[in-house]
């Protein structure tokens, strides 16, 4: 074997062109074999296309679609009332009427969710983790859990009214009373 | 600013994937680079913290990576093999394209569906309630308050709960996302899932044909119900990139030898572990693999190593939760075993119902039961290469995962606790179970029937 012969560079040229058995294989069975793979990937597709997982990512896609154009505009707190409706409205509410530093008391369990009757609230107004995340810096405390939020509960500055709970947290009174609201435990 | 921050993590991964891993090819970092990076972020800005330095500056971040990927490539271009780079590498695929019509169809679907998940993650906000009440009110109050031990923790007002409890990576990289002046932290969750696309599909392309590769990564990423919690905010799809990948890069390395993929199955696995501590059911049959593979020649380091690198991130995390954090994490495990029929006939119950629901994880389940079977069957008559280790080293970790389950102290016959947390916890065992699908031998054979004469080639290039 010559020195020319084993040089890459040539080796590499001589390669290209000549027919290389791949070229060569653009024949009959080239397209017999990618009319196998296409009807294999179609006949698949057309099977999943039944199959209720598929057809649930299929919905959160079209639903998506429909989304972006009635919300494509919308602001942060838009679409996260989108979800979570009177929960965001109530806590943009307290958001807005309490300073940063605010300690702000919640209602209890049973004034959030009645048992004989159907709350406003969607879930999780009665977790102190979710009310916090959207209250954040204030400080939330609830009402059920004194015992173990002692610490914190007499340095409440700000009672969160829920369904006319909280007003006898006020240390004066209140003539116009609202279901909801937000007030400072002191005038 | 934020694309200068991403850069530099991403730069970051690279550095220590070449360092790590050189044998890897171009396009294949593509797929881990950024997952990657993002775990050496989480580790540096926890380093950063614990000596007393604000985390949510930009400065100290960006002044962080930079030097952090020059120090990795100044490691790596101090050997004088690795300062000759070819650029012509990093396009050698290009050079080749698959000739498949089908391929481009696939591939086409792919991108398609990638570009629908990431547009509704990046649309909505975070609403989920494990990410509001857990890793990003976690991600938000750190990126406030500059430390990771914040409010949360304030034993005063303690907001802590069992979500709060989990390994620092999830939600220091929803930190990283605020400190890029970037509002929503479900960028974190996109990066992983086209991440997870790319990296799978350069898997799998070292043992099947283009087609097949695409086919497969398509399978994985449609699987409904982590399609959905990749639009969320949720730590359960990067534990199923790092652990589910790591498990996969041990097998490669144990079936082929290459140490570069034991390095970066260590990496993956111990970012795993610093994602959430469940990755120990992936970094045990690792460890096992790479004992059975050092037995004949007694040679246990690798084992040693991949233990190393796995319960480093574990023990150093719980030594954190007692220690700095003072956290109330409340998990109640029997530690005796025990054996309760009743216990036992709810729990396969409501795993079956949800193993082999088809409206969370589509055929893929069903599919993978029919491949292994079949392959039992083609196996006992031709005895080719069905990489059997790697469905033990799955069935192992499913194993273990179920006995933690049975020995959790919850009363999962009165609610559905069993149901959310496994139906989450399955992500992980998707990648390895759909490597496996495509990697068995009836599954190769017909795709490369299909595909191998027409590679440039000529020949085939698949393993055996």
């Amino acid at each position: 074997m010559s020195k020319r012969k084993n040089h890459p560079k040539k080796a590499r040229k001589r390669s290209s062109r000549t027919k290389t058995p791949a070229s060569a294989a653009i024949t009959q069975s080239w397209w017999f074999k990618n009319a196998v793979a296409l009807v294999f990937i179609l006949i698949g597709g057309y099977l999943l296309a039944d199959n209720a997982g598929y057809q649930r990512l299929q919905k959160v896609f079209s639903d998506f679609n429909h989304n972006k154009v009635q919300y494509g505009q919308a602001t942060k707190f838009e679409k996260q009332h989108r979800y979570l409706g009177f929960n965001i409205s109530f806590l943009e509410q307290v958001k807005q009427a309490t300073p940063e530093d605010a300690v702000i008391l919640f209602p209890p369990r049973w004034v959030l969710y009645p048992r004989n009757e159907k709350s406003p609230f969607g879930k999780w107004m009665d977790s102190k983790s979710y009310t916090t995340y959207f209250l954040y810096p204030r400080s939330v405390i609830y009402d059920n859990k004194k015992d173990r939020e002692s610490a914190l509960y007499p340095h409440a500055t700000h009672v969160a009214v829920v369904r006319g709970w909280g007003y006898d947290k006020l240390n004066y009174p209140v003539t116009e009373q609202s279901e909801f609201g937000i007030y400072p435990v002191n005038q | 600013m934020a694309i200068l921050l991403y850069i530099l993590v991403f730069i970051t991964g690279v550095g220590a994937l070449s360092l790590a891993a050189p044998a890897l090819k171009a396009w294949e970092k593509t797929g881990f680079a950024l997952p990657i990076g993002m775990g050496i972020a989480s580790v540096y800005m926890f380093a950063i913290d614990l000596v007393g330095i604000p985390i949510n500056g930009m400065g100290v971040n960006l002044f962080g990576l930079l030097l952090l990927s020059a120090a990795l490539f100044g490691i790596y271009f101090r050997n004088p093999d690795n300062r000759r780079i070819d650029p012509r590498t990093w396009i050698a695929p290009l050079r080749t394209p698959p000739r498949h019509i089908a391929f481009y169809l696939v591939v086409v679907a792919g991108i398609y569906v990638i570009w629908m998940i990431s547009s509704r993650a990046m649309f909505w906000p975070i609403l989920n309630y494990d990410s509001v009440t857990g890793y990003d009110l976690l991600g938000q109050i750190t990126f406030a308050e500059g430390t990771f031990n914040n409010s949360v923790f304030d034993k005063v007002n303690s907001l802590e709960n069992n979500r709060t409890g989990y390994a620092p990576l999830y939600p220091l990289n929803l930190t990283l996302a605020y400190v890029g002046g970037i509002e929503n932290g479900k960028i974190t969750s996109v990066f992983f899932y086209v991440s997870l696309a790319l990296a799978f599909f350069a898997l799998l392309r070292r043992y099947t044909t283009p087609l097949a590769s695409a086919l497969f990564t398509l399978l994985l990423i449609t699987i409904p119900e982590y399609a959905f919690f990749s639009t969320l905010s949720s730590n359960n799809p990067p534990l199923a990139y790092y652990a589910g990948l790591g498990l996969i890069c041990i097998y490669i390395w144990y079936d082929k030898g290459d140490r570069s993929f034991m390095y970066l199955g260590c990496l993956l696995l111990a970012m795993g572990m610093w994602t959430r501590n469940e990755a120990i059911f992936f970094a045990l049959p690792a460890i096992g693999l790479a004992v059975m593979k050092g037995w004949r020649d007694k040679r246990f380091r690798p084992a040693l190593t991949i233990a190393m690198w796995s319960f480093i991130p574990l023990i150093v995390w719980q030594l954190v939760l007692k220690l700095w954090l003072d956290a109330q994490v409340d998990i109640q495990v029997r530690t005796a075993l025990f054996l309760d029929w009743e216990r036992l006939r709810v729990m396969k119950n409501q795993i079956t119902e949800v193993t082999f629901s088809t409206a969370y994880y589509g055929v893929v389940n069903h599919l993978f039961c029919a491949i292994v079977l079949l392959s039992a069957l083609i196996w006992a008559i031709n005895r080719k290469h069905t990489h059997w280790k790697l469905l033990a080293a799955i069935g192992v970790g499913w194993l273990l995962y179920l006995i933690l389950f049975y020995q959790m102290d919850v009363d999962f016959t009165k609610v559905g606790w069993l149901l959310y947390s496994y139906k989450r916890g399955l992500f992980t065992y998707l990648p390895p179970m759909v490597f496996f699908m495509a990697v068995t031998w009836i599954s190769r054979s017909f795709f490369e029937w299909v595909e191998v004469r027409q590679s440039h080639q000529g020949t085939s290039s698949l393993a055996t």
